[in-house]
């Protein structure tokens, strides 16, 4: 979940700065549940979904080991040849924090302790995140969000199983606990690793809706972590890609 | 490859906004067969470009145009076209379809430029002066210390009268013509006047003028480096920005800068003007918004939070086909309250318009000048398979009163202009009228911390 804070701090960097971007069309796939749910006729619980994919990515043993992390990441715009580079840092319990610098944007920084979000940079001077936009952030910094869903999400439901990227996976939907908005995610049936997440991203400008796609995975102090991330905003037409370089 | 006449449209001027350097279009116009890869990437972008607008442009109706049919019309001629010239001006002619500011296409070889390379040199390069064309006459209305039109002996309020070997009095007169009743008359002969009067960097680029004393000055001054430092956002074409910033009279803060671009050094200066206007009480403030021709919305917003408090108001709306989504400030800490007088002009575009109509609007300024050029409208920018860039335009914007800029401008609350007389007389009329009406204001109150 780290990929999506990153995806939110890219979001509005990138929208609010009106930065130029490329048509990312993205390919419908609403038949495909009722295809699918033909097939699956019972669904496992989310809870198991979400375990199976804990376990997948290295265990939940693996996961209480690690107190922290810091990723630095490239997030391009390819189309419009924009970059820039981030790096994230989380530790429990909830804290973040990620600087992000570009020519166009200069340095941006955001933190949350678990409670406040706050970011400055010269384009905006210092600012406290509310609302939605608060709580997605909060609930984006919780390194063991998914070890342990209940600390962040009020409800996750298995919904349907649909395909994604020619790999048939099981949606789940989490609502996260407070006001934040909630998230569909597609953990692959067979390798059981999250592949794709649709939520919407907020700001003091609106809600925009997203979709990150995960690949990449690749182990790191034992639990295996998606080294590239393309977020799709089709109503801005913008396509971002982040990769792990350290 | 020099801008040597006036296009006859305002589209080939917009192409323009934002640095675009079409002035060179005929870099583009090699008359070489297209190899059978090149042709695919030709179509390719031809279809990008159709598909891009019809999922992403603002306007679902297309103004009322078949886009389909348009499609069916221009996608056969591209696939029968044998150069790269003809190919380019079908994809031109397919985004100029729309008839939309901020809808064109930049021929990958003038957008294949980067910041410092010879490239761009075709057309950057200028005088030092800024002119603008007043009622018929193009008028010198800002000479550029240490530029080679200062040391030539350039003064406001000389009329140029001849560019190159143009006849700049009649050309204004012939597209004057053309564009009678064009609400965008004033912007599009202003900006092709800016745009006549550059050139490669050292070239020695002939000009005439009446000077004050009604004589005629020749002079073929070499063309220097623009103003400002180049500054390139991804594939766009590199701008030259500048900033400046001064105390006027008794503590009147004043900003002026030309786009809004190059955040990591035009935002520091701007923030540090504007803490020094509150923390000496400044009695007012001036943002110099003419010949700005917009850019990031994110420095609109984050310039904007000096003066209104978020939680009061906001500067507009970008309408995009399926969403809105504010247009909103980033309140600063402690914001400035007291008086803020806004300097547009014809050349005040996009960001410029969207600040001063959002800074009125919520009762935090009075403009000052003439009439904007009318182009705010959220824009993106997309590199092509062959090369090119696209740019179209993903939002309408409207004001936060639900007004519309596109075409129709920001109309001063104090309609002030220059004039030969006043030029020549070295009075900034539009400067002085905000100065007089910020020295009749209560001066209480300059500050107030964020809600």
């Amino acid at each position: 979940m780290k990929s999506t804070r990153l995806n939110n701090t890219s979001w509005m960097t990138g929208r609010s700065l009106a930065l130029v971007c490329r048509l990312a069309l993205v390919a419908g796939t609403s038949l495909l549940p009722f295809y699918a749910e033909a097939e699956t006729p019972k669904l496992p619980k989310a809870e198991q979904v979400l375990e199976d994919y804990v376990t997948a990515t290295g265990g939940k043993a693996a996961y209480d080991r690690i107190q922290n992390r810091v990723t630095k990441t490239k997030v391009t715009l390819p189309a419009a040849g924009i970059s820039m580079d981030m790096t994230i840092c989380l530790a429990k319990p909830g804290k973040a924090y990620t600087v992000t610098e570009s020519p166009a944007t200069g340095k941006i920084e955001q933190g949350c302790d678990g409670e406040v979000v706050w970011q400055n940079s010269a384009l905006t001077g210092p600012q406290l995140k509310k609302g939605r936009e608060r709580a997605d952030l909060i609930n984006a910094g919780i390194l063991d969000r998914w070890t342990y869903w209940p600390s962040a999400f009020q409800k996750v439901e298995c919904v349907g199983v649909e395909t994604v990227e020619q790999r048939a996976c099981y949606k789940v939907v989490a609502q996260p606990k407070g006001e934040g908005n909630a998230q569909t995610l597609f953990f692959d049936q067979t390798s059981k690793l999250l592949v794709k997440l649709a939520t919407k991203v907020e700001s003091a400008m609106g809600a925009v809706p997203m979709e990150s796609y995960f690949s990449d995975y690749r182990t790191v102090d034992g639990v295996m972590l998606p080294h590239q991330v393309k977020a799709v905003f089709s109503q801005l037409g913008r396509e971002m890609v982040s990769k792990v370089v350290a | 490859m020099k801008p040597t006449s006036f296009p006859n449209t305002g589209i080939r001027w917009f192409a323009r906004t934002g640095a675009v350097l079409l002035a060179g279009w005929a870099l583009a116009a090699t008359a070489v067969n297209l190899p059978p890869e090149q042709r695919q990437l030709e179509l390719d972008s031809f279809e990008l470009v159709w598909t891009t607008l019809r999922d992403q442009h603002f306007d679902a109706t297309f103004g009322g145009l078949d886009w389909q049919g348009v499609h069916d019309e221009l996608r056969p001629k591209i696939e029968s076209a044998l150069t790269r010239e003809e190919t380019s001006r079908i994809l031109r002619d397919l985004a100029h379809r729309l008839g939309q500011s901020h809808v064109t296409i930049i021929p990958a070889e003038l957008s294949a430029s980067t910041a410092g390379s010879d490239d761009t040199a075709d057309a950057k390069g200028g005088s030092g002066l800024e002119a603008r064309v007043i009622e018929t006459c193009a008028l010198v209305i800002k000479v550029d210390p240490g530029s080679p039109a200062e040391t030539a002996g350039v003064r406001p309020g000389w009329e140029i009268v001849r560019i190159r070997q143009e006849d700049v009095p009649a050309q204004i007169a012939r597209f004057a013509k053309e564009l009678q009743g064009h609400p965008q008359k004033d912007l599009i002969l202003s900006g092709e006047l800016g745009w006549a009067l550059r050139g490669k960097v050292g070239e020695r680029l002939a000009l005439r003028f009446i000077d004050g004393k009604g004589e005629t000055v020749d002079l073929a001054a070499p063309l220097a480096e623009p103003r400002g430092q180049l500054f390139q956002l991804g594939h766009c074409p590199p701008v030259a920005v500048w900033i400046e910033t001064r105390i006027l009279g008794t503590n009147i803060g004043y900003i002026a800068f030309n786009a809004f671009m190059d955040p990591v050094r035009l935002m520091p200066t701007f923030n540090e003007t504007m803490e020094h206007a509150i923390r000496d009480r400044a009695k007012g403030v001036i943002l110099d918004l003419r010949g700005n021709t917009g850019g990031m919305g994110a420095m609109v917003m984050g310039m904007g939070g000096w003066f209104l408090n978020a939680q009061e108001g906001f500067l507009g709306t970008l309408h995009l086909r399926t969403n809105e989504l504010k247009h909103i400030v980033w309140s600063r800490p402690q914001l400035y309250r007291g008086p803020v007088a806004v300097l547009v002009d014809t050349l005040s575009l996009c960001g410029s318009e969207v600040l001063a109509a959002g800074l009125r609007e919520n009762g935090r300024g009075r403009i000052f000048g003439t009439r904007t050029g009318g182009v705010a409208r959220a824009g993106s920018v997309m590199r092509l398979p062959n090369g090119d860039l696209f740019m179209f335009a993903m939002a309408d914007f409207r004001t936060r009163n639900g007004q519309r800029i596109k075409g129709v401008g920001v109309t001063p609350d104090v309609e002030a202009n220059h004039t030969r007389e006043s030029l020549l007389a070295g009075r900034d009329v539009m400067l002085e009228a905000a100065l007089n009406w910020i020295l009749t204001q209560d001066n209480d109150n300059q500050t107030q911390e964020r809600k």
